[in-house]
């Protein structure tokens, strides 16, 4: 973990404290918080390096990007359904996996043909 | 990967700084490895487009490059520290820090899953082995409990045994009457209990309005009282009016009470005789009921 005045020092020219502290304001970063500080873990960081390559390079503005990350946050939620489904199909016998990588190439004909 | 980076940000070699800047973000935006997980292409091409807008964006470099000094990969910070995108976190196990609903995953996540899925491709639903039913019973049954036999609008015939006292809403969950789809389900029969003409019933007590003749009320007499357990004799005491109530112990439902609140009605027609004998009675007996209400305003 670390904290909000290393955080700075690692992104270095492209933040400053002030935006910083409105990002998390707008709860794009959700760094823990102690006491007055905070304290950031490895995934805030990098959200934080995807905030600043979002407005700053691609210019996302503040409402778009609370529609980006609302859907970013989405799909891997999502992602994280799908891993675990996957993995408890793994789970299953090599008959009841086939019967449904079956089903769904059936299911994937279908769209198509529809 | 044989592109020079002109090529790969689809510019020329006189392009502005403004041109690299314009085509980098319209081409990362359409890129980004965080908006295309999963997508090895996506993945290579953003790396690529970052060295290339590295290269191009800091003049000593391009200059360099265009003089031929460097080649295309002459400081490729990024392509040789490896670097972590978000999506590495956002994929792995401190991903659910911002994932939403629920921190973990249950089961009940994967039904909402199928049933959203479910929407577009009914292939995938999940079979539903428990079937939903509601009926509507009588108040006397609810009251004091029943055995019935009903038949469903999807033609399945269920015996029930309403336990007395059953209230509004609730559900009774028979095992094993669900669908069979291979597992057995169960059937749930929502009770909605059809309102009586005279009794109301609040929890385990009942109530009735109990309505008297003027002369019962200025005499008082015995009645007898529909409860739900049948008639009952009750004495109206003498000058028992409106608004008066009785309680009938034990008369409600399971063990709960009967109250009778009396409401005096008046004969149809108030024919000369009642009249003069209340006027009579009137010159020497003034009462005011609403005495309480002069103070009070």
């Amino acid at each position: 973990m670390k904290t909000l005045e290393q955080v700075l020092e690692i992104l270095e020219a492209r933040i400053d404290r002030a935006i910083l502290e409105d990002y998390i304001a707008r709860k794009w970063v959700r760094p823990h918080r102690k006491e007055t500080n905070w304290y950031f873990e490895d995934i805030d960081i990098a959200r934080l390096e995807l905030v600043c390559h979002l407005t700053q390079d691609i210019e996302v503005n503040d409402e778009g990007m609370d529609v980006v990350l609302s859907l970013l946050d989405q799909l891997y939620t999502m992602r994280a359904h799908m891993r675990h489904l996957t993995h408890a199909l793994t789970q299953q016998s090599p008959q009841v996996q086939s019967e449904i990588s079956s089903i769904l190439s059936r299911l994937a004909k279908t769209e198509e043909t529809s | 990967m044989a592109q020079n980076p002109y090529e790969i940000l689809g510019l020329a070699k006189e392009a502005t700084e403004a041109d690299i800047k314009a085509a980098y973000r319209k081409l990362a935006k359409k890129y980004h490895p965080d908006l295309n997980p999963g997508n090895k292409e996506a993945d290579a091409k953003f790396k690529e487009l970052n060295a290339a807008n590295d290269l191009l964006s800091d003049v000593e470099k391009r200059v360099a490059y265009d003089r031929g000094e460097i080649d295309k990969d002459g400081q490729p910070r990024r392509q040789e520290q490896p670097h972590h995108t978000y999506r590495d976190f956002a994929d792995g196990p401190q991903g659910n820090r911002y994932h939403f609903g629920s921190k973990d995953f249950d089961l009940s996540d994967l039904e909402g899953l199928f049933g959203e899925l479910g929407g577009r491709s009914a292939g995938f639903r999940q079979p539903q082995s428990d079937v939903h039913y509601t009926i509507e019973v009588d108040f006397l049954e609810a009251a004091r409990g029943a055995k019935k036999r009903v038949t469903m609008p999807d033609g399945k015939t269920l015996d029930i045994t309403l336990p007395e006292g059953i209230e509004e809403g609730q559900q009774l969950r028979l095992k094993g009457q669900g669908r069979q789809t291979p597992k057995v389900g169960d059937a749930y029969v929502g009770i909605h209990i059809k309102s009586h003409p005279f009794f109301k019933r609040q929890g385990n007590d009942v109530s009735i309005e109990l309505p008297i003749a003027l002369q019962e009320s200025v005499l008082g007499t015995k009645v007898q009282v529909p409860t739900i357990h049948g008639p009952v004799d009750m004495t109206i005491p003498k000058g028992g009016g409106s608004g008066l109530t009785l309680r009938l112990k034990g008369k409600g439902i399971n063990g709960g009470d009967q109250y009778a609140i009396l409401k005096l009605v008046m004969p149809k027609e108030i024919d000369s005789e009642l009249e003069e004998s209340i006027r009579q009675w009137a010159i020497s007996h003034t009462y005011n009921p609403r005495k309480h209400m002069e103070t009070s305003v």
